[in-house]
């Protein structure tokens, strides 16, 4: 039996954005990124957003990062209102952004040791999170000796290493990486995923993306972006890409993008 | 000069020893090829580098034939003397041979003088300069009220200081220092500022949703990712530094590098006075080689393989 859609909740919403809207000005005026932008996240969630390019998706995890202000509305993260960036939300940025200047342990460390962590146990954090992410070899390199995916692997990491973090935000961050390269990572995410469960909002333009990550995947309308519509995804894992299931649920997000983008 | 280079050897699993860890056993496949790229890499480096030392040496091997060359034309060794005894006056004078020497303590204890002022004044402007750069590159509001300060100072050129210097500190170690510092800070400023206002936007917001803010961003954040750029700032206040103590040790001090130049002048002795003007030039090169190099070796050779 399938769930109702967007009624699958297994835990206290996470997060609560009621209402949201931002703008800013563009060169050409001002633009309505967001408006009347409703979502929740609850805990354990795999959550992926999806929309066409400019839809304000990424805005969205901006102001969820605390990176951004929203112009009106308000996101509640575990009840509280957001104020600005911190640890209790681990991030990976589309392009890696890892520190140059730091080793591959020494970058997952980081915001551990931001938020007080004793060096010891940081570095243990960080190495057990390395190995979940097949990376404890390379734990000694800096950045530009790595591959493009083991650069995105380590971001993953490092975000994925703050055990305080109530919720882990990314933002398209495979996008940049080949089709095939980006299926090993999807696998390594929710291998992690599974190792270690963690509430996650995922923002992406690609749809068998969506499939294979999401618990729930909200689907945006862009100009100005909002939530059109919410969809579950009722297929246990590990999911298989070429599953009949799996093209169903495809061609029902598909559809629904389809018919968004045409009204 | 040819150098038998190898290829990059084959690749596989190797035992080794990252740089700055403890062993990590066998290496899985995907650092084999890393690693064996390092080794073939550091051979190619090292051809570079004698090529490099090669064609360095023939440049100042055709500045010294073309200096032969105008001595012989103009045959004025009074005041232009001939490269070779320039060296020979050179060689005497690092042995302590020159008879009589007319410059009071021996030429080490002048140059120490010297690089002692450079290094301090060398140093205070970078202590001061390159937070103070940092700061205007991040923080809008100090950029604007202390830029146009900066600005309007810059183009007081530093030997314009040593009279207002020798009225505040006498004729000696303390004005010069200063108009060390005065001159060798712009460059640092000028360069950190440029660094810190140029960091990737997403790198500082990857360090504040990692919990870096204020002074912690500041140190784990802005200042490593400017390095190139502070870098660039050192080099170019090193030479400025080393430049300007001895012009103002030609105005304002009893002894170093300066005051050399200006009594062989007056001792009419232009060999000596080109002598100490090598050695101003070699000790200034080698200096300079020296710790910047060393902190490049440290820092972004260490983190980029494209910075070497």
């Amino acid at each position: 039996m399938m769930p109702s859609e967007g009624q699958a909740r297994r835990g206290p919403d996470v997060i609560h954005a009621a209402a949201i809207a931002h703008r800013y000005e563009g060169p050409a005026g001002w633009i309505n990124s967001l408006q009347g932008f409703d979502l929740r996240i609850s805990r354990g969630e795999f959550l992926c957003i999806v929309g066409p390019s400019g839809c304000g998706k990424s805005t969205f995890l901006k102001i969820v990062a605390g990176l951004a202000q929203p112009t009106s509305g308000q996101v509640l993260l575990n009840g509280s209102p957001i104020k600005g960036p911190g640890v209790d939300r681990g991030i990976v940025f589309q392009e890696h952004a890892l520190f140059a200047w730091l080793t591959v342990i020494k970058n997952v460390e980081f915001g551990l040791k931001m938020s007080g962590w004793s060096k010891a146990s940081a570095r243990e954090r960080a190495m057990h999170v390395l190995d979940i992410v097949g990376l404890a070899q390379q734990a000694h390199l800096y950045p530009y000796q790595l591959s493009g995916g083991m650069k995105h692997r380590v971001a993953v990491a490092r975000a994925w290493a703050l055990t305080d973090a109530a919720l882990l935000l990314m933002d398209e961050p495979f996008s940049a990486i080949d089709a095939i390269n980006r299926m090993s990572l999807q696998d390594h995410l929710i291998k992690t995923w599974l190792i270690e469960p963690r509430t996650v909002l995922y923002v992406t333009h690609d749809i068998d993306e969506a499939v294979y990550l999401a618990d729930r995947v909200a689907i945006l309308k862009s100009s100005p972006g909002r939530v059109a519509k919410e969809i579950t995804i009722p297929i246990s894992r590990p999911r298989d890409r070429n599953a009949p299931e799996f093209a169903r649920e495809r061609a029902r997000i598909t559809e629904e993008m389809f018919r968004l983008s045409a009204l | 000069m040819s150098v038998e280079l190898k290829e990059p050897p084959a690749i596989g699993p190797r035992q080794d020893r990252l740089p700055g860890s403890q062993p990590v056993g066998v290496i899985a496949e995907t650092a084999g090829p890393i690693d064996s790229f390092r080794l073939y890499a550091r051979g190619k480096r090292r051809q570079l580098a004698r090529r490099r030392a090669f064609r360095g040496v023939v440049g100042v091997l055709v500045l010294l034939l073309l200096w032969q060359g105008m001595s012989w034309a103009f045959n004025l060794e009074l005041i232009l003397p001939r490269p070779l005894s320039v060296m020979t006056d050179l060689v005497k004078t690092l042995l302590i041979l020159v008879k009589p020497w007319l410059y009071g303590p021996n030429v080490y204890v002048h140059l120490f003088d010297s690089f002692l002022r450079a290094m301090i004044g060398f140093g205070l402007a970078a202590v001061i300069g390159i937070p103070l750069g940092l700061v205007l590159g991040r923080v809008t509001t100090v950029r604007e009220y202390v830029m146009p300060v900066v600005r309007g100072l810059y183009p007081i050129p530093g030997i314009a200081w040593i009279p207002l210097a020798i009225l505040w500190f006498g004729l000696g170690n303390e004005a010069v220092v200063f108009v060390v510092f005065a001159s060798a800070i712009f460059p640092m400023i000028f360069s950190t500022e440029a660094g810190a206002h140029r960091i990737s936007p997403v790198v500082l917001d990857a360090g504040r949703c990692f919990g870096a803010r204020g002074l912690k961003l500041l140190l784990n954040v802005i200042l490593p990712a400017s390095v190139p750029y502070i870098i660039t700032g050192l080099r170019v206040g090193l030479g400025t530094a080393w430049r300007m103590v001895v012009a103002g040790e030609m105005l304002a001090s009893p002894d170093g590098i300066g005051y050399l130049l200006v009594e062989s002048r007056f001792q009419f002795r232009a060999s000596d006075l080109m002598t100490v003007m090598v050695i101003v030039g070699v000790v200034g090169y080698l200096t300079e080689k020296i710790i910047i190099d060393t902190v490049e070796k440290r820092t972004i050779e260490k983190w980029d393989a494209r910075a070497t």
